[in-house]
């Protein structure tokens, strides 16, 4: 996958593995989650995700799967 | 009466409770242009449009004044493959960030199909109020569009889920 971010005079590409998808702490920053209740659930659900994203990217290609715009102007995008 | 593209844009501009002057320091272009747009004497420049339409957190058909269903029924012979469908969770702030997740519907089909249940989000005030599954259910029987308009009073950050 690829992980754009862009700011008025920078322009940054990286490619990532698929597999980070899996890393726990992207998710809970992504939802906020910051309960140990529910570690466990997203543990379980993060194979799933995995999963899905894989199966979606290899039938119809790729997709943005995060596109973030600040307000100052900072865009940062995932592309799988 | 028929709304024209300036009177709306000045409805827009009154809803967020925004002057002239706001909307042209965030478009970058001068207050007498968006005046000009508001009295119909002249029209933003067209890559500027979904700018705009991001500022009234509104999609760009509705900024032209195109009627967007906000959800639809589909019938059965005209539904597209449901794996095929994204989960489009939006995001926007009063003071501007905008945060777009794209997920494939097929997530949550493999988490069900599997006996597994989703995950609750209660770290997040607006997530941990939808339920997945009973979108999923919905779409399944053909309903698709945006199926899910939130706002928090208490930060002003709009949720919207839209499923295509």
């Amino acid at each position: 996958m690829k992980l754009y971010i862009i700011r008025p005079r920078l322009k940054l590409y990286f490619w990532l593995p698929v597999f980070l998808l899996r890393w726990k702490w992207l998710w809970k920053k992504i939802i906020s989650q910051n309960n140990s209740k529910e570690e466990q659930e997203i543990q379980e659900f993060l194979p799933f995700v995995l999963k899905g994203i894989k199966f979606y990217k290899k039938r119809y290609g790729h997709f943005y799967l995060l596109d973030v715009e600040t307000k100052d102007g900072t865009k940062i995008k995932i592309r799988v | 009466m028929i709304e024209t593209f300036g009177s709306r844009l000045q409805r827009l501009r009154k809803n967020l409770n925004m002057t002239q002057d706001e909307v042209a320091q965030r478009m970058n272009v001068s207050a007498q242009a968006v005046s000009k747009w508001e009295n119909d004497l002249s029209a933003p420049d067209i890559s500027t449009l979904p700018s705009l339409a991001d500022l009234f957190h509104i999609s760009l058909d509705e900024l032209l004044g195109r009627e967007v269903p906000t959800a639809e029924f589909v019938p059965a012979g005209q539904r597209k493959d449901i794996n095929s469908m994204l989960i489009k969770i939006i995001f926007d702030s009063a003071d501007g960030d905008k945060v777009r997740v794209n997920l494939p519907l097929a997530i949550i089909k493999i988490c069900l199909e599997s006996g597994s249940t989703l995950p609750k989000i209660d770290g997040n005030d607006l997530l941990n109020k939808i339920d997945f599954e009973k979108i999923f259910t919905l779409v399944e029987q053909g309903v698709i569009g945006e199926l899910v308009t939130v706002e928090s009073s208490s930060d002003g950050i709009n949720m919207r889920i839209i499923v295509e």
